[in-house]
């Protein structure tokens, strides 16, 4: 599996389809990342979008590719907020553990999720990076290793670490 | 369950909350395509980052900035008239938000048999409706019809019928069927964009007040719009509203802010002239449902998408020349189960067959890129049976599942 800076790299040179793959790779997190702002589907896919073409369009500025993902989540986050500021009814910028402003139909998160998604957002940023590559987008440990260019051993303890304090988050909640 | 376990799955559950979509994908890369065709902007911020390098520039360059800032809030909310129209349009995107539905009637000068999104100024006037309702689902519903086309999206797939040809394609909610018109059917979102794109090409938006036929009040908002993509080859130039130099003027009724009226103007050297025009439009009808359901005829003709299978792997290999060749060399030779490999199909209809059959090529230009499209023309000239000499540009296109070129138009079938 070719890792992030590979592919950067290869769009780069001019081959823009490629960043399809970096557009697979992250729909999901990146999805999540704006629905943990703006807790609404709709708005968060859209915010999605407008993230991967600001990504896109701005592929040179990033001066270390190996970091594309946690840079690509600072995007995401910058459009949901954008997004949430164009649309000053659904309020909080941040996320509350039992949110009246979520409603639990129509494809949004219930509490239970919410709560977990907040919790990740709060992990550092590495280890934020591997629990969504291995756990929203479906990747193997392995493949995850491939992906953001550190050692299987690396990641597993990455993981280890996340879900350590995870847990923790998740207690003090 | 175990701790650990309790936690992956529901870290787990939580990825499949959100669901994966090919129509995300399909949508951020033609929204790549369309915005920035061939190129990524280039890196302003790394002369900034080294502007910054000590405390003295640092510091000069914040206060140019907030200087910079301040002239420019003031003149964009004091003298712009862009912001003015900007606010009606923002008001009028928040009149749309709780609509059930809308219908729109327009008039396009477009081919009747041929897709949504060609125009040409030498073209007629030719009416198109469409229907969307709003139903709180993601994608909603809506219907495109044009004489000769419909396409009926029911809310997880759609589905395209050419009625004159028999043929029909069935893609995801946002596969481009219908392009820029679908865009007029997320109403809000259209009117949104134009601001953006405004910005983008730093246009003007221009505000008028004015008086409709009935003496009710109109906000006028014009915007030009310079055309996208690539013209080093103009052969798509002014052919989609997208890649045209065009004026829109944008009518809303003054006191609701819901938009009453849009006619496009394509700009050439000659002169302006209308291309579409919306003759109505009317919000929170109710649909009837079997509007979004579309029946196809037992005999219709289906576009396949092609696949990556054993043994075709030297068509991936074939550049977009080659497939041309391939392409007409099999017609020529009447090998019909060899034009599908270029011409996905379920089957090949007979008038293709009548048309194409017993050709031979007189000659294969150089391929070209042109506008917006993301494929290349193959320039051709081939004779036809009937002795009939036939000049023009084969689209090849590879964005695609199996990643090879396949002819996505550019012959000519259909009298």
């Amino acid at each position: 599996m070719e890792s992030d800076a590979q592919i950067v790299k290869t769009v780069l040179n001019g081959q823009k389809e490629a960043f399809a793959v970096l557009v697979k790779r992250y729909e999901r997190p990146v999805r999540l990342v704006a629905l943990n702002v703006l807790h609404e589907y709709h708005l968060a896919c859209d915010a999605s979008q407008d993230a991967f073409v600001k990504a896109y369009q701005s592929l040179t500025a990033l001066r270390n590719p190996d970091a594309f993902g946690p840079w690509l989540m600072k995007i995401t986050h910058r459009c949901a907020i954008g997004s949430m500021r164009r649309k000053p009814k659904n309020a909080p910028l941040e996320i509350a553990a039992s949110s009246q402003f979520v409603e639990k139909s129509n494809g949004r998160l219930d509490d239970d999720k919410l709560r977990v998604l907040a919790a990740v957002m709060k992990l550092p940023k590495a280890q934020r990076q591997v629990i969504m590559l291995r756990y929203f987008s479906g990747h193997a440990v392995k493949d995850v290793s491939e992906i953001v260019n550190r050692s299987v051993g690396t990641v597993t303890k990455q993981l280890s670490r996340a879900h350590h304090r995870l847990r923790k988050i998740l207690k003090e909640v | 369950m175990d701790t650990k376990k309790s936690l992956e799955k529901q870290l787990e559950e939580l990825g499949q909350a959100v669901r994966g979509d090919d129509a995300f994908i399909a949508n951020v890369m033609a929204r790549i395509n369309a915005a920035e065709p061939g190129r990524i902007k280039q890196n302003n911020k790394l002369i900034f980052r080294s502007l910054i390098m000590n405390r003295f520039t640092k510091f000069a360059a914040a206060a140019v900035i907030i200087i910079a800032v301040v002239l420019l809030a003031n003149f964009w909310t004091k003298t712009s008239p862009t912001a003015a129209a900007a606010e009606v349009f923002s008001q009028a995107v928040k009149a749309m938000e709780n609509l059930k539905s809308v219908y729109i009637k327009l008039q396009m000068r477009t081919p009747p048999n041929e897709n949504f999104d060609l125009i040409d100024i030498n073209y007629d006037l030719v009416p198109i409706e469409m229907w969307k309702k709003f139903d709180g689902t993601f994608y909603g519903k809506w219907r495109a019809e044009k004489p000769g086309r419909v396409v009926v999206m029911d809310g997880n797939s759609s589905l395209q019928l050419i009625l004159s040809s028999n043929q029909a394609a069935k893609g995801s909610p946002n596969t481009g069927f219908v392009m820029w018109l679908k865009d007029l059917l997320d109403i809000a979102k259209i009117l949104d964009h134009q601001l953006e794109l405004a910005k983008e090409q730093g246009s003007d938006l221009l505000l008028t007040h004015e008086q409709a036929q009935d003496g009710h009040n109109q906000l006028v908002v014009t915007v030009e719009a310079k055309a996208m993509g690539n013209f080093a080859n103009d052969y798509t130039k002014n052919r989609t509203i997208w890649e045209s130099d065009n004026q829109r003027i944008y009518r809303f009724d003054e006191q609701t802010k819901l938009l009453e009226g849009l006619d496009v103007y394509v700009h050439t050297a000659k002169e302006n002239v209308l291309v579409l025009q919306i003759t109505e439009i009317k919000y929170n009808l109710d649909l009837d449902p079997a509007l979004f359901a579309l029946e196809m005829p037992a005999d219709v003709i289906w576009f396949q998408e092609p696949q990556q299978s054993a043994g075709d792997e030297k068509y991936a290999q074939l550049s977009p020349k080659e497939v041309a060749a391939a392409f007409f060399d099999a017609c020529g030779k009447k090998d019909w189960d060899e034009v599908l490999k270029f011409y996905p199909r379920s089957v090949i209809d007979q008038r293709m067959k009548d048309y194409l059959g017993g050709m031979e090529v007189i000659s294969i230009g150089k391929p070209f890129k042109s506008g917006l499209y993301p494929g290349w023309f193959v320039p051709y000239e081939i004779k036809l049976k009937s002795g009939d000499i036939k000049k023009w540009n084969l689209a090849v296109r590879n964005d695609n599942m199996a990643k090879r070129y396949i002819v996505d138009g550019g012959i000519e079938t259909i009298p």
